[in-house]
């Protein structure tokens, strides 16, 4: 069994430890006998979309971020046949900004790839601090933790549903309670960084759908997750202290 | 007289907070007294000679380096060394030094300087020399974002009169970037070496040429952006260096190179570990040549040289040698892990992350450190208010660790019995202030010494 995972902007959207995202994504199929291919694609080099099971796109700062919505929007088409085949796409923080219709900032009006139905606005206040949330996209709820950092306030349009309800934090723009979204195979959040490995529930449910793309029959293979539950509940100790 | 009475003040927080063990009173005086006259700083920093020291990483050892040059010419310094680099505690450590009628007889100003404060307070400072030692990305949460930093730094920069000179790490893109537009005169320092074999990146917090938005290109990358950088479509590149150093030998726990300067060459022994010391060395050094110093003293004064606080100090703990290090962001991490995986005795590995306000809430960092250069034969031990965090960072780059408890009797326990020859102990700032006290009692008690 193989996995191929293709690394979105590597070097132009890399912020707050994304690469622990892809590092989870890649040991869990591994501790698994599926082996992988992480394929990393900067500007100017994204290609083949289709070939992917798992894409991620990372964070990155506002002029970087400028820059890959550029290259993005230039192989839009690619990456719209690559979801209608089921690729899973995961975008975080500045990434999940950019799939949306724009981002507004006093001075201009950025444009985005227009695959979700979302739009950002540029607050006036960062939002940072710990999250915890209740995860409801999926047949069952679980619990999902992390960190935010963002003055963007991300509004969801009518055909995409919330990734989960905030318990402690902002989330996508600290005034209706939702975090992030979902919509069909593609993820997105506002938390940032180590989302992945602290929250195993949810990085085995994008890799079971990913690695059914190839085998529909997979089933993946329980791991032991205790170390993953105690940083998680620590985390989520920490998030309700402190906010 | 409202001068007086801050001084006055603050002497006494300084003197009572002491006594009774509150810590250091580093920043406390300095808080009391800024309240009782908000000018104190203009009034007490004065016409003096003001040297600056900011930068993401080598603040503290640059200006330990920088002092030492200075002490051993018999000059005499406002300093804050205990490394409280916001504005409260360069106050701190001006009515240190002064005299109740708020008089100080000084030579020069020295201070590191938090590079988010440096934009609020350079006004009140008037520095004659202003040393960069690098930008990194470093605690997020607080700062908001590196590029909304450099926009106020640059801000700060650009007010600043023709008589101060600018120091700057020339192998940082990130900093030749910031300085590149500015009218002052500016000395560049940096490195000559080949990249070492294999180095691969994981931090970097520049890719593309700020002029023209090409991807920089490295002829020889140091660690993170450092190093040989240039841009080929526009041709911009790594300005040219007055103060380099070559031939570089990287030994444990020091490292020899020939140290370049305008008309001549020295060879240095710098008893510092690690790529970053040299770094420091030449912006103290270049620093040194600015005020005119010689090049030979401010060799000698490396002579008795001694790590400053939690630099890779060390001691002998239960007759084993145990080496401190503060780790606080990714590159300066990397760099730490380096230079312990150079060191080939078998060790033990202490790991502490906490996650209070100094060490950075945000705990992702420790997700863009790179853990490769382990090899697994080292006995690792994780602690700190956020152990189960770093234990399952270590368990994705396939490192088994235990957990300790983030107190003494553990921390006791672990220093006892862990194998290796030697251990290295990696906390982030708030712990190695702990690590630090829970050793001073452990060597009351047991009678081991701390070198």
């Amino acid at each position: 069994m193989y996995l191929k995972i293709g690394h979105l902007y590597p070097y132009t959207l890399s912020l707050y430890g994304d690469r622990g995202n892809i590092l989870a994504l890649k040991k869990r199929c591994l501790w698994r006998n599926i082996q992988v291919f992480v394929t990393e694609m900067d500007m100017g080099e994204v290609r083949d979309l289709s070939s992917f099971d798992l894409l991620f796109l990372g964070g990155g700062q506002d002029r970087d971020q400028v820059l890959a919505a550029e290259d993005l929007l230039s192989r839009k088409g690619e990456l719209k046949e690559a979801l209608a085949e089921k690729t899973v796409l995961l975008a975080i923080c500045g990434g999940y900004q950019i799939l949306g219709h724009s981002y507004q900032t006093q001075e201009e009006t950025i444009k985005g790839v227009h695959l979700l139905d979302i739009h950002t606005r540029a607050g006036s206040r960062r939002l940072i601090g710990n999250v915890a949330i209740t995860v409801t996209c999926f047949p069952e709820e679980f619990p999902l933790v992390g960190f935010e950092n963002h003055s963007g306030r991300t509004y969801l349009g009518e055909g995409v549903q919330p990734l989960g309800q905030v318990q402690v934090g902002a989330g996508n723009n600290g005034e209706d309670g939702s975090e992030g979204c979902r919509q069909d195979t593609i993820f997105a959040s506002y938390l940032h960084g180590p989302l992945l490995p602290k929250n195993p529930r949810f990085t085995d449910y994008l890799l079971e759908m990913a690695v059914k793309r190839r085998y529909p029959k997979a089933v993946l293979s329980p791991l032991d997750d205790s170390l993953e539950a105690q940083a998680q509940k620590r985390a989520q100790e920490v998030a309700q202290a402190k906010r | 007289m409202r001068l007086q009475l801050a001084v006055l003040s603050g002497k006494l927080t300084r003197f009572f907070s002491r006594l009774m063990r509150l810590g250091e009173g580093s920043t406390l005086p300095g808080k009391l007294a800024r309240i009782i006259h908000p000018q104190i700083l203009q009034e007490l920093a004065g016409n003096r000679n003001t040297l600056l020291v900011t930068g993401t990483n080598g603040k503290t050892t640059t200006s330990h380096l920088l002092a030492r040059a200075l002490e051993t010419s018999a000059y005499s310094l406002v300093h804050n060394s205990y490394g409280a680099n916001l504005e409260t505690g360069i106050i701190t450590s001006l009515l240190t030094q002064a005299s109740i009628w708020g008089e100080i007889h000084c030579d020069y100003n020295l201070f590191e300087i938090d590079e988010a404060t440096l934009p609020l307070i350079i006004q009140d400072l008037h520095p004659h020399v202003i040393i960069l030692t690098n930008l990194f990305r470093d605690q997020l949460d607080r700062y908001g974002d590196l590029e909304g930093l450099i926009k106020k730094m640059g801000a700060a920069l650009s007010i600043l009169p023709e008589t101060t000179t600018l120091v700057v790490n020339g192998d940082d893109p990130l900093l030749f970037s910031l300085t590149q537009e500015t009218s002052l005169s500016t000395l560049y320092f940096g490195l000559n070496k080949e990249e070492e074999p294999g180095y691969s990146v994981t931090t970097a917090d520049i890719h593309h040429c700020p002029r023209c938005g090409s991807r920089y290109l490295y002829q020889a990358r140091y660690y993170a952006h450092l190093g040989l950088y240039y841009c080929s479509s526009c041709g911009n590149q790594r300005p040219k260096l007055q103060v380099y150093a070559e031939d570089i030998l990287l030994l444990d726990g020091r490292s020899q190179f020939t140290l370049h300067y305008p008309k001549d060459v020295l060879t240095v022994q710098l008893p510092l570990p690690g790529i970053f010391n040299i770094y420091n060395l030449l912006a103290a050094f270049s620093a040194a040549l600015l005020l005119g110093f010689s090049p030979e003293i401010f060799n000698q004064s490396l002579g008795h040289l001694k790590p400053v606080f939690g630099r890779m100090e060390e001691c002998i703990i239960f007759n084993r040698p145990v080496r401190i290090i503060l780790v606080k962001n990714p590159t300066g991490f990397n760099e730490v892990l380096r230079i312990v995986a150079g060191d080939k005795r078998k060790k033990g590995i202490l790991f502490f992350l906490n996650d209070k306000t100094a060490d950075g809430e945000d705990v992702s960092w420790i997700w863009d450190v790179d853990f490769s250069g382990l090899t697994g034969d080292e006995s690792c031990f994780v602690s700190g208010l956020r152990k189960e965090e770093m234990a399952l960072r270590l368990k994705y780059s396939d490192i088994q660790s235990r957990l300790f408890s983030y107190r003494r009797e553990s921390f006791q326990e672990v220093l006892e019995t862990a194998p290796g020859e030697i251990l290295y102990i990696l906390p982030t700032y708030t712990a190695l202030l702990r690590v630090r006290r829970m050793i001073a009692q452990l060597v009351k008690k047991e009678g081991s010494h701390v070198s």
